[in-house]
């Protein structure tokens, strides 16, 4: 059964589910290629991706270790850039944007959440989202509004007037969640957002980002852990720079879909372990 | 093979080493320029006087280079220990890649003497350049010329220099080899992985200590005010210690205040990155606010030495041309008995006894004239004519002006030196001003600027009626002359002296002081040499005592070249003390502040890459990098300037009780040395910091 269902598949554009809001599309990319390296030695780290988010979609993107998914995602939230091909963020091409359009196009848009936390050590909670807000030119007034807001949807309001190294590491994660969609981004991303966690608060942080995505936030998750792909609503799998196969949550139950992607993942690997 | 890799390091990493490599290269500079002070007057034309004073000074240099030394050795060490910092990580894969740490402190060892030589070449190259224009300087100082430019070179500063820099140098090499292998293995790879902790205060208590060290301050102040630089006392011991005090309370105690205060103001605390920039600010001064403090006494000194030294340079000058009015002056204490019987004010002819003892004197001296000074006495320990007469008519009080005065008594009670109008009217013609008619009953007061001048300003504001043994005397040309008349370096009334005219003198007088003053027949330095040499032979070397028999007890001859020379020979050596002390202190303070910042940089790198993706464009992010280190190099300055405004202040009012304090060339000197040094060091550090900061968050932009 497992073969039938794990062969590589053309990717399709998925429309949006479970969502109030009306389907329509945050993130298009088209034959998207990144290469590394010097001429006659040159390695595709993207191979041509064509992917599709529609606005209120929860995706994961799966893959071993060095099959692009970082590189795709750092292509995406505009940290790199791609070789060929073309990224829309809200029928807005990246590649077209220089500097200050970059850095504000980040701003409005765009919503981190990394491995690490990365919090701004000196600043307590409260005033890390605020900063994402604050750089943003929004009155202080609505800026403090919005900070409490988030932080009693992501139930953070006790940690808010602490420092980053008062609080666990669930609670940083959270934080982080907090900054990246405090500013209404079109798009969150995130980067193994529970990589360092055990697996309580990753649990935690998982019905967090589940609770946004309820709340309108389109979420694109970066992740090795099939447990954490499990809260998505499809998950993308990744090798050698393209598209491997995509399988969707639909009306499943999580333990269905987790046991899915876990079909995947093992046909990933034992793949590796024939090589071996 | 170690050097190869040691080389490398000090190339791929020239930004780090920058700060370093300036401030050794400028310290150098300093130490050999200075040092080699006796080589630069060996091409001057000096006298005899003047070598022996630059022998003084060049050995006073040699001993406080010393204590400089000794503080350029700390930085070195300090220095040393924030590129190590730097640098855990790196130190840390050698060992892993299996080099023992005697490898990597002889990778270090070798970097740290290639740095230091490279900086010692490049000093000593522009030491020997700045020296050349320091001749001129100091040929300036000595009121000589320079007769054509002489190459200058000292070999013996030369030596000096590079043994301080070499034992500074070995000193470092043995704290970083020791530094290097005290650290764990695992710290060093670990080094920038550790979550910083943020140390915190209570805002409350940050805010009420700031009040108070304001508070401590204000008080320093005033009791330094009142003390006023006079005596080492308690008082003095007091202001002291509280001003130390209050600046440590101060540093500990600003970054919570502020951030307190801004936090109220939540329009601007929430506005860009304005809660950024407080915070990375208060987590570093919570840190170190005691090397702050430090740094800030230390800029105290070096602020207080620049304005002493560049105001001393030119209000010598300044008032030269004037003390030349005289080429020759004789200043006569008179014999016991006319200095103590009081008596009608008759002259007594001096001039002729100077005749007497000197043979030659009318062949060298033209238009010799006398003049004397009295108070009025009417028995031999009872005034008639004192301050606090004057006070009575005036309703001022002298011992509120008389601020330089530590003694037991009432200075007021003490006499008021007299002059007789027609002998006056004799030194405002040699000045070049018209005499003034005093008629039968006219006075007038002649003074130097000094801090008294006010008293006399005050006093005679609404030209008073003055009583002197029962003559009404009443006020006439123009009642003060405040250093227009010239009475040469022997005659220099600093407290006041009050002219009287002729006819209404006081008879019971007892004189004070005569003086000769006179000009050579012909202008010129042959006749100053011919009159040098009347003075060793004539004058006992410019000094002669009276026996009882003599109608003079001490006479001093001095000539207006000599005052010259020994007074701006005595200023040199303070100018140029007080310079090097400053210009020293000055670069170390800058060079801490600086290292401090940029090892800041390297943990904010990261700090700054979040900004950036949080989309702060890069404009933002680097006025933030500007505001936060210019902050931080300014605050101990302007602390430091605010401790040495209140102590020159009161340093100024002491030195014009004596002579002339340029407050405009004091503040002009201190604020282009702060613009230059201090400023060059704040941009360095900036684009240091930022190009650190940035490399990390470049893919970023």
């Amino acid at each position: 059964m497992a073969a039938t269902q794990v062969t590589p598949t053309q990717p399709t554009v998925v429309a949006g589910q479970s969502s109030a809001l009306t389907p329509h599309t945050v993130l298009v990319c088209q034959n998207l290629e990144k290469y590394y390296g010097t001429r006659g030695n040159i390695t595709k780290a993207l191979d041509g991706i064509n992917l599709s988010v529609a606005r209120g979609e929860f995706i994961a993107i799966m893959g071993p270790s060095g099959s692009g998914k970082t590189t795709l995602l750092n292509c995406i939230s505009t940290i790199d850039q791609a070789s060929a091909g073309h990224i829309f963020i809200d029928d807005q091409e990246l590649s077209r944007l220089r500097g200050a359009e970059l850095s504000a196009f980040r701003r409005d848009r765009l919503g981190f959440i990394f491995q690490d936390a990365n919090l701004l050590d000196s600043l307590t909670a409260r005033e890390n989202i605020a900063l994402s807000l604050t750089i943003g030119h929004v009155r202080a007034q609505e800026v403090l509004e919005r900070v409490e807001n988030v932080a009693k949807l992501l139930q953070i309001t006790e940690v808010l007037d602490k420092f980053p190294y008062e609080m666990s590491g669930g609670q940083r994660q959270r934080v982080a969640a907090a900054r990246a969609i405090v500013t209404n981004p079109s798009l969150v991303l995130a980067d193994e957002p529970t990589g360092a966690l055990d697996s309580k608060n990753a649990r935690t942080l998982l019905e967090s980002l589940e609770n946004l995505n309820r709340n309108g936030a389109t979420i694109a998750m970066v992740t090795h852990d099939s447990y954490a792909a499990s809260y998505a609503h499809r998950v993308i799998f990744i090798k050698d720079g393209r598209i491997f196969n995509e399988i969707v949550r639909g009306e499943k139950p999580r333990k269905q879909f987790f046991d899915q992607i876990m079909d995947v993942v093992s046909f990933l690997g034992g793949e590796g372990a024939d090589v071996q | 093979m170690y050097s190869k890799i040691a080389l490398g390091n000090v190339k791929k990493s020239l930004r780090d080493f920058s700060i370093y490599f300036l401030t050794l290269a400028v310290g150098v500079a300093l130490f050999y320029s200075f040092n080699s002070i006796t080589q630069q007057s060996m091409v001057l034309n000096l006298s005899e006087d003047q070598r022996r004073i630059v022998q003084l000074l060049s050995n006073t240099i040699s001993g406080v280079s010393v204590f400089l030394a000794v503080i350029m050795g700390f930085l070195v060490v300090y220095a040393n220990q924030f590129l190590i910092r730097r640098r855990k990580k790196e130190f840390g894969m050698y060992q892993i890649l299996g080099m023992t740490k005697r490898n990597v402190s002889k990778i270090m060892s070798i970097e740290t003497l290639f740095v230091g030589f490279l900086a010692l070449v490049v000093g000593l190259v522009a030491g020997i350049f700045i020296s050349q224009f320091m001749m001129f300087a100091t040929a300036h100082m000595f009121n000589t010329t320079l007769d054509s430019f002489k190459f200058v070179f000292s070999k013996a500063a030369l030596i000096q220099t590079v043994i301080y820099f070499v034992v500074m140098f070995v000193v470092a090499l043995i704290f970083n080899v020791t530094t290097v292998s005290r650290y764990k293995l695992i710290d060093l790879l670990n080094a920038d992985k550790v979550t910083q902790t943020v140390k915190v205060r209570n805002l409350t208590v940050s805010v009420l200590l700031f009040l108070a060290s304001l508070g401590i301050i204000a008080y320093s102040y005033i009791l330094l005010q009142h003390n006023g630089l006079k005596q080492i006392d308690d008082e003095f011991a007091m202001a002291t210690a509280l001003v130390s005090v209050g600046t440590a309370l101060f540093f500990f105690s600003i970054s919570g205040f502020l951030l307190r205060f801004m936090q109220m103001q939540k329009g601007f605390y929430y506005k860009g990155l304005h809660s950024f920039i407080l915070r990375q600010f208060n987590a570093r001064v919570n840190t170190a606010w005691v090397s702050i403090s430090l740094v800030c006494a230390m800029l105290f000194v070096a602020v207080c030495g620049l304005g002493t030294g560049f105001s001393l340079v030119d209000s010598m000058n300044s008032s030269f041309s004037k003390i030349k009015t005289y080429d020759v002056s004789v200043a006569i204490n008179p014999g016991s008995e006319r200095s103590y019987t009081p008596g009608p004010a008759d002259s007594y002819d001096y001039l002729s006894v100077v005749q007497k003892l000197d043979p030659e004197w009318d062949k060298t001296i033209k238009n010799a004239f006398q003049v004397d000074t009295y108070y009025a006495q009417d028995d031999p320990t009872t005034p008639s004519f004192t301050y606090s007469s004057i006070d009575a008519v005036t309703g001022k009080r002298f011992s509120d002006y008389f601020t330089g005065y530590s003694g037991q008594e009432d200075p007021a009670q003490k006499n008021v030196t007299l002059m007789r109008a027609s002998q006056y009217n004799k030194l405002r013609v040699a000045s070049g001003l018209e005499p003034v008619d005093f008629g039968t009953d006219g006075y007038m007061v002649w003074t130097l600027d000094t801090n008294l001048t006010k008293y006399w300003q005050d006093s005679l504001a609404n030209n008073p009626e003055l009583t002197i043994e029962g003559h009404k005397l009443h006020a006439v040309g123009g009642t003060l002359d405040i250093a227009q008349t010239q009475g040469g370096p022997a005659l220099m009334p600093a407290f006041g002296i009050v002219v009287v005219a002729d006819q209404s003198f006081p008879s019971s007088t007892v004189l004070t002081n005569s003086y000769i003053l006179g000009n050579y027949q012909t202008p010129g330095d042959a006749s100053e040499a011919q009159f040098q040499n009347q003075i060793k032979q004539y004058f006992g070397d410019g000094a002669v005592t009276g026996s009882d028999s003599d109608p003079y007890s001490l006479m001093l001859v001095v000539t207006a070249s000599e005052y010259i020379q020994s007074t701006a020979g005595f200023s040199g050596i303070v100018t140029y003390l007080a310079l090097y002390i400053g210009l020293v202190l000055f670069i170390a303070c800058a060079a801490i502040l600086a290292l401090q910042q940029l090892s800041e940089a390297s943990d904010n790198a990261r700090a700054y890459q979040v900004l950036a993706e949080l989309g702060a464009e890069k404009g933002l992010a680097s006025r933030a990098l500007f505001v936060q280190i210019g902050v931080y190099f300014l605050f101990p300055l302007l602390m430091a300037a605010a401790h040495a405004t209140c102590a020159m202040s009161i340093m100024v009012s002491v030195i014009k009780s004596i002579g002339n304090f340029d407050v405009a060339s004091s503040i002009g000197g201190v604020v282009a040395v702060v613009a230059a040094l201090y400023g060059g060091y704040f941009l360095v550090t900036y684009f240091a910091a930022r190009s650190i900061i940035f490399r990390g968050a470049k893919r970023m932009q």
